[in-house]
């Protein structure tokens, strides 16, 4: 072979390589009368479905990821659910999906956006995932008058929950109460009874309330010499176990709003404010780490013997204020299906009141629409199919908000527990006893600047959770005057 | 005359071009090197052209249609936005301290490393390298537990210390655990945020140790040798030999070091989720720029952001390239 045949050889390696270089790495979106293939990828190559539309058939692309679904576990229900529907339902509809890891979720989908080629569905989701995208969820009341839905089961509370500036933004679909999860072993240790199941009844013959968690924590927080901290011989440095935690939980108004719904904007619309019932919940918490010390501090909760934050499941926390999404995290079963959990039972308890008065930050997901979609009514019927199958509600680990569905759920959870707690009993009902005391204004209810209003909070709860010398008063007076001055700067988003 | 014709018509057509040698070299050289040029253009041309008109707008991608010219604003509201201040003086704090402590610790690691006696010599180049080839997320969170206050390594060796320490002393100076744990709680703490940063900086220095090492193995021998017939002690072999001769290194390294902390980003956000906690000691420039870009959809600031801090570095490094002649040395005698 010449120099010449060489040079031709690699000049047609020249646009092999710009190709390969330029390959797209998105959702394609490739549409025509025609069918059409196309195939999603995910930032981190997790393998999703190649689905292809058929002739005639109307596309429906489903963004996964913002919220759960884009775990290992979950891919494979959702490949069935999107299968099946494609195959039978009778609109003409094929849904696409476009599955991202949750960590590139939000910028994906910006970019996605940005570039004029967003999904038509976005879900499942919570209120904090919609809020970086204010403006761009469809109002689904036209679509609910049009095709008929009967949203009557869900109740005007639920509803109103799922309303974003004014727009119905979607239907309620998966619930995630709070509870206070309690390790059985831990309290059985210290010949301490059950927490109590309904709001209103006593634990140990006291009043549940804060402090009456506050004084048994204090109770469960043992030392590696066995001393517990309301012994003078206590050494903190050696916590073997802590009396409360809070697993996963990165923000004032989550914990803050068990102790009193409330709002950082007041009912004008604009100004900060500090809810006094939140002081109290802030300074309860500052006390039970700083002080008493019956709950691990920042350091002390990421530490790798406490399983780097996922604290329920270390067996070394008697009780955490935790929600639905969390259960998953508490036991574990191996390849065979025997449990690997670290401790034998545990249960719920209703959350405790303030002030006599019992306040449950609920979670809610829901799926939405975009605006942008070129096929709202066949986003909807997709949307309302989604909604309804049992299968993806259980994958999820939600609780669905349509009662008709709660019944598989609960006997779904109760397997998973039974596998991964051979013998012990989980009072379910506590998650359903929860939602009549659902928080209104919720715990991520809309506010003027959300992105940097909710980053403030963050920080401050980061902070109360790092320093020892936090002077709360003082920091939540300049919280506000932060925050005011987030509201008063246009909205970032 | 027939003859005399035809050579007539002859040299009044013009002559048939081809192209030299030369020419199709260039040519062929040309086109191998046009997938780089395509990917300089595509990668890099027009998103900077693109980033530049874009810090005139108030564009937001999730509203991607509703951009719209806003003149100056972007920069005006730059210099007036406080992250932008104390991101800029954090991230100068952090380059202050770790550029040099970076450079002089790889380079005395790199002295170390040359030393002829020392045995195990490719075993001691392997280990100081490696950490510059694990991620740096990973690393990041191997830090973090690393560094943990409460039960990490590092908190551990200190308080076994201090433990030791007074139980052996205590009885003798009649003191007991006075100070409780004195391992510091790194990044829950904002004294401590910043020197924990700088202390997983110097877990990178690999790449810099290698350069320097390079360099040291260019010096000329007999320059030693003749220093050491003029009388010169270690110190001054150090100073007025090894130094000069590889401080086009040092300039290097020093640029990269320079070019490095204007794009520290990922531990900060790794370790603070992109709010610079605690209390704000861990915004540097990068993390705002970002936030502002990508957590708040304002791009127009995100650019403006970026193109203050082109200027600033460009700055820095025309400042460098200007005062090199007076301390760079070139062996050869030109730049």
């Amino acid at each position: 072979m010449g120099r010449r045949g060489l040079r031709l050889i690699s000049l047609a390696a020249v646009p092999v390589l710009v190709l390969s270089a330029c390959g797209g790495s998105t959702a394609t979106q490739t549409t025509g009368a025609t069918g059409s293939t196309s195939s999603t990828s995910t930032a981190t190559g997790t393998p999703a479905a190649s689905v292809s539309v058929k002739p005639g058939n109307t596309k429906v692309v489903w963004f996964i990821g913002l919220g759960t679904g884009s775990q290992p576990n979950q891919l494979q229900v959702e490949t069935d659910f999107i299968n099946n529907y494609n195959d039978t339902n009778k609109d003409s509809i094929t849904i696409v999906p476009s599955i991202i890891p949750n960590a590139n979720a939000i910028d994906v989908l910006k970019t996605q956006m940005a570039a004029g080629k967003g999904p038509d569905i976005v879900g499942p989701v919570g209120i904090e995932g919609r809020a970086g995208f204010p403006g761009v969820f469809l109002d689904i009341s036209a679509e609910i008058t049009k095709q008929g839905t009967d949203v009557s089961v869900y109740g005007d509370k639920l509803l109103n929950s799922m309303k974003m500036g004014g727009a119905l933004i979607g239907l309620p679909y998966a619930l995630y109460s709070p509870f206070i999860f309690y390790n059985k072993d831990l309290f059985a240790a210290q010949a301490l009874p059950g927490l109590p199941v309904k709001v209103g009844d006593k634990f140990n013959g006291e009043d549940w309330t804060w402090d009456t968690l506050a004084k048994y924590a204090k109770q469960l927080t043992v030392d590696q010499n066995g001393k517990k901290s309301t012994d003078p011989a206590f050494n903190a440095a050696k916590t073997k176990q802590y009396g409360f935690d809070m697993q996963w939980v990165a923000d004032v108004r989550r914990f803050a709003t068990t102790f009193g719904a409330g709002a950082y904007v007041a009912a004008d619309g604009k100004t900060a404010q500090f809810p006094a019932a939140w002081g109290t919940a802030i300074k309860w918490y500052h006390d039970a780490m700083w002080v008493t010390k019956f709950a691990p501090n920042n350091a002390e909760r990421i530490a790798a013997d406490m399983a780097s934050g996922t604290t329920m499941g270390t067996g070394r926390v008697a009780m955490e204020l935790a929600w639905g999404w969390a259960i998953s995290s508490i036991g574990s079963v191996d390849a065979k299906g025997t449990s690997t959990s670290k401790f034998a039972k545990w249960d719920m308890g209703v959350v405790p009141t303030n002030a006599g008065v019992t306040t449950a930050p609920v979670d809610s997901d829901t799926f939405s629409i975009l605006k942008s979609s070129k096929v709202p009514d066949q986003a909807y019927k997709a949307m309302i199919a989604m909604e309804a199958d049992s299968s993806l509600t259980v994958t999820y680990g939600a609780m669905p908000a349509l009662p008709s569905l709660q019944a598989a759920y609960f006997t779904a959870q109760a397997a998973s527990a039974t596998a991964q707690f051979p013998g012990n009993t989980v009072t379910w009902s506590v998650l359903t006893e929860m939602l009549k005391y659902a928080a209104n204004p919720t715990h991520q209810d809309p506010m003027p600047n959300y992105t940097k209003a909710l980053n403030l909070d963050k920080s401050f709860y980061t902070a109360l959770q790092s320093s020892g010398s936090f002077n709360v008063d003082a920091e939540i007076a300049k919280l506000v005057t932060a925050i005011q001055a987030a509201f008063n700067e246009p909205a970032a988003s | 005359m027939a003859i005399v014709q035809d050579t007539e018509v002859l040299t009044t057509t013009a002559p048939k071009r081809r192209l030299t040698m030369s020419h199709r070299e260039a040519a062929w050289g040309l086109l191998f090197l046009s997938p780089w040029f395509i990917g300089l253009a595509l990668f890099y041309v027009i998103p900077i052209i693109i980033s530049f008109v874009m810090s005139f707008t108030d564009f937001n991608p999730v509203h991607a249609a509703d951009w719209q010219f806003v003149g100056l604003a972007n920069y005006q509201w730059m210099f007036s936005e406080s992250a932008t201040v104390s991101s800029f003086f954090i991230t100068m704090k952090l380059a202050v301290v770790s550029v040099p402590l970076g450079l002089f610790v790889a380079l005395g690691l790199a002295i170390l490393v040359n030393q002829k006696l020392l045995a195990g010599k490719r075993v001691f180049r392997t280990l100081f390298f490696m950490p510059v080839q694990i991620p740096l997320v990973a690393s990041t969170i191997i830090w973090l537990d690393f560094l943990n206050g409460s039960n990490g390594w590092l908190a551990y060796i200190l308080n076994t210390c201090q433990d030791i320490f007074l139980n052996f002393f205590g009885g003798l100076l009649n003191v007991s655990h006075p100070y409780g744990p004195i391992a510091p709680s790194w990044f829950q703490d904002t004294n401590w945020a910043i020197p924990g940063l700088i202390l997983m900086g110097l877990w990178g220095i690999g790449n810099g140790m290698l350069i320097f090492l390079a360099g040291l193995q260019t010096v000329p021998t007999e320059l030693y040798e003749a220093a050491r017939v003029d009388g010169a002690g270690r110190w001054q072999q150090f100073r007025n030999v090894t130094m000069p001769m590889i401080s086009p290194v040092f300039f290097y390294n020093l640029l990269i070091a320079v070019i490095g902390m204007a794009q520290y980003f990922t531990q900060p956000y790794v370790l603070s989720g992109g709010r610079g906690d605690p209390g704000g000691e861990t915004l540097v420039y990068n993390i705002n720029l970002y936030t502002q870009a990508w957590t708040y959809n304002f791009m127009g600031h995100g650019a403006a952001l970026a193109w203050l801090m082109f200027v600033v570095v460009l700055g820095f490094s025309v400042v460098l390239f200007r005062t090199s002649a007076r301390w760079v040395f070139y062996a050869g005698g030109e730049r």
